[in-house]
């Protein structure tokens, strides 16, 4: 097997290996684990180094294994796919370090680690699928490695938790299943491509193709939370911090997400689908999706639900820049896929320094906190106002794109939509910032922790530093070489220009 | 080293010194000795605002592609900013010795500085914006530091509205920008751009620089703010607004007549409004609040007139900014006097009439820079092109409010007595300041850019 097809199988290996190795290990042997766990996520940091170097190179990496008669198992690694293989990548190197000081007193980490592992191997193998039918594998795979996780506590929240996430996703999945099997049936293989598969194909139904897009849309809306398909994901937030993270960051939600963006732009052809005139509905159900998440999000007290929520608002600013056609607003969409994950992935974690740390789990119980976590509150302010849109952290480059990609489009409706957006935002990540920083403590915080030279335990407190980092770093310098926002750019002169 | 290397050398001091102060704030204890590095940036800034303008900064990587600079527009925001920013940081320095919560202040008044460093340098609308939105929100912790019920109201009202202006602003930043299809100042619209954008401007930088009806938390924050976070309010955020106005609207290129109306409708609005309230208040700092909307409302017929007028904009600019340069300086020296602490030395007398300077100066009394500055206001709105002839009567009602309520303020920065900050450098800050604003016309010719500028467009239009 040549170098470039040994090296996409190497990157989905990494992590597979890692997580089958662990399911075997004791509970007792923590440094074992602890290698093992970093060694499989370091060495798929390089591995994905290594790939963007050569795809920069001008290399192609491509691995076909037969599966059945007529249907491959391909792993490719595109400009798309490349952007969300090294986002998923560098937060499962980052979330194992958290999950490690997390988890580290808590019973059946084996088990934990072996499913956080297959998770990502699933996220990782949906980044690099080179076909529908590969991608959905994985993304079926996703769905039963997340399930142990989200149910890990074992307490009777998590197991309804769990029950329903299944439910939902298999649903879904079946869905997913026949609109593939469909649209395979009908159009032979479907091998991603930059401007769609069916783009010019005059032979097929258009009314069929329809159909098949609603199937496909309902499969991928479910993960991604879609309104009315999002039921699941406030309820699950009953999993352990490090697995909403990594959730609501890069496996799940962005799965869902990429799969959308997948279908619209390498399967149907951007403009193929606006001629379907399916895109419109797409980007109506995305804008009610981001202003209904916004507003339930005002009123939850629960940090973590009211997180949720704004997952689902901020996921959908993905599908809004898919559902509008033009480069510019391509690039909002894909560009978010990073800024999102940075900045959601932070504020899980500072959720779960709260919670670890001194036992908070509502708004209203964080009156003075900035005071005794000032860092881990710095990184959420940073996040907060990041999802807000304010310059410079990355998600206002994200609003900026997607709203200047919709005047394009001529649909100034949606600059409506993303204004209204900021300011929920702001009404529901404020008063978070001010109870933390303007008022003082009102109730008597359980330390749950030893008193040590940080504020929490390092392994709690760096990786939320190292992602609000990012988050800001990705915005103040987005205009330079090799920034999600370089990569978005190219990804989408690719899509728009033959 | 002649000067064009000087200033060529202290651009990127300027923009990065605030954001230093910010880590060393964060990494380390509030010493006096880092308290006292509070003073440096703004220090810096002026420097650079006297020193002869260099090619601009080109940040290719930053953000969307940055570009900073001082050119004809936004040095006598820099000179201003700077000299305001200088005298909130030699109080700030005095007040945080006693302060409660001294990080947080400081953190939150580095902040909104660097920001407001960024958007007066800033040579193209997305680091404008930037730094704009940085400022704004920092500056909460100015209005509310101290926590009680009163600030904490007008917090809550100056964030509803900031954020409310962020908002306008991005929609604006899109449909300015989208038009024309670079970031880079001065935006050079092909077409008018669509009213809408235009509205979205206006009322985005309106609230900050206190256009009616968008004005409720200039009052409230002057009033609610420690003086050092105040200073910096009035004498240096406030006219963040105003230069938004200048460098994102369409000013000079089209005869846009309906917004030169409301310009100068809303300007009118808010001169007599801010008599109106002003003269009510208690509290003789947000008494200046509403004398600022009222000034604001003054500075909002140069640019109705540029509307009207587009094609003495040129003529008009330099009259704006001199009017700018001398309220901002005469209102940073009121806001320091309003403190009410007073040096042992010399008679009190003595001193609330050197404090009434600068009262007298807004007023527009002879050999003031007012007097100038008023002249260049009448100039506009008489001249020909324009048509606002029928406005000039007011602006003789307008001085009248203005010496009532500078009359108002005397009474009652005498009445209220020292304020519970530990402020002792404020008489003399006042002091210095409304020397600058008494040396009046001097003072301009030293700047350089205004005074021959001023006496040019003076003869010209007149």
């Amino acid at each position: 097997m040549s170098w470039s097809a040994a090296l996409p199988l190497l990157i989905v290996a990494s992590s597979l290996v890692t997580g089958l190795v662990i399911f075997f290990l004791k509970e007792q042997s923590v440094l074992l684990r602890t290698v093992l766990n970093l060694c499989g996520a370091g060495i798929k940091l390089v591995l994905v180094g290594v790939l963007m170097w050569g795809v920069y190179q001008g290399q192609t990496f491509e691995a076909r294994l037969p599966l059945l008669p007529n249907i491959e198992l391909v792993l490719h690694a595109d400009a798309l796919s490349l952007l969300f293989v090294s986002l998923s990548t560098v937060l499962w190197f980052v979330t194992t370090v958290y999950a490690i000081g997390y988890l580290e007193h808590s019973p059946h980490r084996s088990r934990f680690f072996g499913f956080f592992s297959l998770c990502v191997t699933a996220t990782v193998g949906i980044a690099l699928a080179g076909n529908l039918i590969t991608f959905l594998i994985f993304y079926e795979l996703l769905t039963l490695a997340t399930y142990p996780l989200l149910m890990h506590r074992g307490t009777a929240d998590s197991r309804r938790a769990g029950r329903i996430y299944l439910t939902y996703t298999l649903a879904g999945g079946a869905l997913l299943l026949v609109g593939v099997v469909w649209l395979k049936s009908l159009a032979g293989p479907l091998d991603f491509t930059a401007t769609g598969i069916l783009a010019g194909r005059t032979d097929l139904n258009p009314d069929t193709l329809r159909w098949i897009f609603l199937l496909l849309i309902v499969g991928f809306g479910v993960k991604a939370a879609l309104v009315p398909l999002h039921g699941w994901l406030p309820i699950s937030m009953a999993a352990p911090a490090p697995v909403s993270a990594l959730l609501h960051a890069v496996a799940v939600v962005k799965a869902g997400a990429f799969g959308i963006t997948r279908l619209v732009y390498d399967v149907y052809g951007v403009e193929f689908a606006a001629s379907l005139g399916v895109l419109m509905p797409l980007a109506i159900v995305a804008s009610f999706t981001i202003v209904y998440g916004s507003v339930r999000a005002l009123f939850q007290d629960k940090l973590k639900t009211r997180l949720a929520y704004s997952t689902i608002s901020q996921v959908s600013y993905i599908i809004l820049g898919t559902a509008i056609v033009g480069p510019v607003a391509t690039i909002g969409g894909i560009v978010h896929l990073v800024h999102q994950g940075l900045m959601k992935i932070t504020l899980f974690f500072c959720a779960g320094n709260l919670a670890e740390t001194l036992g908070i789990h509502r708004v209203s119980e964080m009156d003075g906190v900035g005071r005794r976590l000032p860092k881990t509150m710095a990184a959420f302010t940073v996040a907060a106002l990041g999802m807000i849109g304010v310059p410079p952290v990355a998600g206002f480059i994200s609003k900026w794109y997607l709203g200047a990609g919709a005047l394009d489009a001529n649909l100034p409706w949606i600059l409506v939509v993303l204004a209204a957006s900021s300011a929920l935002n702001a009404a529901y990540f404020l008063p978070i910032l001010y109870r933390a920083w303007f008022r003082p403590a009102a109730i008597a915080w359980q330390e749950r922790l030893e008193p040590g030279r940080f504020e929490t335990h390092w392994m709690l407190l760096m990786p939320p530093l190292v992602t609000a980092a990012l988050a800001l770093l990705y915005g103040l310098f987005a205009n330079m070489d090799g920034s999600p926002l370089a990569w978005a750019r190219l990804i989408a002169e690719r899509e728009y220009l033959r | 080293m002649d000067t064009v290397d000087l200033s060529r050398l202290l651009l990127p001091v300027v923009l990065i010194l605030p954001w230093l102060l910010l880590c060393l704030t964060a990494a380390s204890r509030i010493t006096p000795w880092l308290r006292r590095c509070l003073v440096v940036p703004p220090a810096v800034c002026l420097l650079l605002a006297l020193s002869a303008p260099a090619a601009p900064l080109e940040l290719p990587g930053l953000l969307l592609g940055s570009q900073f600079g001082v050119d004809g527009v936004n040095r006598v925001f820099l000179a201003v900013t700077a000299l305001a920013w200088l005298a909130a940081s030699v109080l700030a320095v005095s007040f945080l010795g006693t302060a409660v919560r001294p990080r947080r202040f400081l953190a939150c008044f580095v902040l909104a500085m660097g920001g407001n460093f960024a958007l007066v340098l800033s040579q193209d609308a997305v680091s404008f914006f930037t730094g704009f939105a940085l400022m704004s929100l920092a500056a909460y912790g100015l209005v509310n530091h101290r926590g009680d019920t009163a600030s904490t109201y007008a917090g809550r009202v100056y964030i509803v509205l900031a954020i409310t202006g962020e908002v306008l602003l991005f929609a604006a930043l899109i449909g300015l920008v989208h038009g024309v299809g670079q970031f880079q100042f001065p935006l050079r619209f092909d077409a008018p751009p669509a009213d809408w954008a235009i509205a979205c401007a206006v009322l985005g930088f309106g609230v900050k620089a206190g256009m009616l009806p968008l004005h409720m938390s200039i009052p409230l924050s002057y009033g609610a703010a420690p003086l050092a976070g105040g200073v910096a309010l009035a004498g240096a955020m406030l006219n963040a607004g105003l230069l938004g106005w200048l460098r994102w609207l369409p000013l000079g290129s089209f005869e846009l007549g309906d917004w030169g109306l409301f310009f100068a409708g809303a300007g009118l609005l808010g001169v007599v409004w801010g008599v109106v309230q002003g003269v009510r208040q208690a509290s003789p700092t947000a008494l200046l609040g509403y004398s600022s909307i009222s000034q604001v409302g003054l500075m909002m017929l140069f640019i109705g007139a540029g509307f009207l007028a587009p094609g003495q904009w040129p003529l008009f600019l330099p009259l704006l900014g001199y009017f700018v340069l001398h309220h901002a300086i005469a209102k940073t020296a009121l806001f320091c006097a309003s403190s009410g602490h007073l040096p042992a030395v010399g008679p009190r007398w003595l001193w609330w009439l050197v404090f009434s300077l600068p009262g007298l100066a807004l007023i527009g009394v002879p050999l003031s820079t007012g007097s100038l500055a008023k002249a260049g206001l009448v100039e506009v709105v008489t001249s020909p092109g324009v048509g606002l002839v029928s406005l000039a009567p007011w602006l003789t009602l307008a001085t009248a409010g203005t010496a009532v309520l500078m009359a108002r303020w005397l009474y009652l920065a005498i009445r209220a007595g020292q304020s519970r900050e530990v402020l002792a450098p404020a008489p003399w800050v006042a002091l210095a300041l409304a020397a600058l604003v008494a040396l009046g016309p001097l003072l301009a010719m030293l700047f350089g850019v205004p005074v021959p500028a001023v006496g040019e467009a003076l003869s010209a239009a007149g």
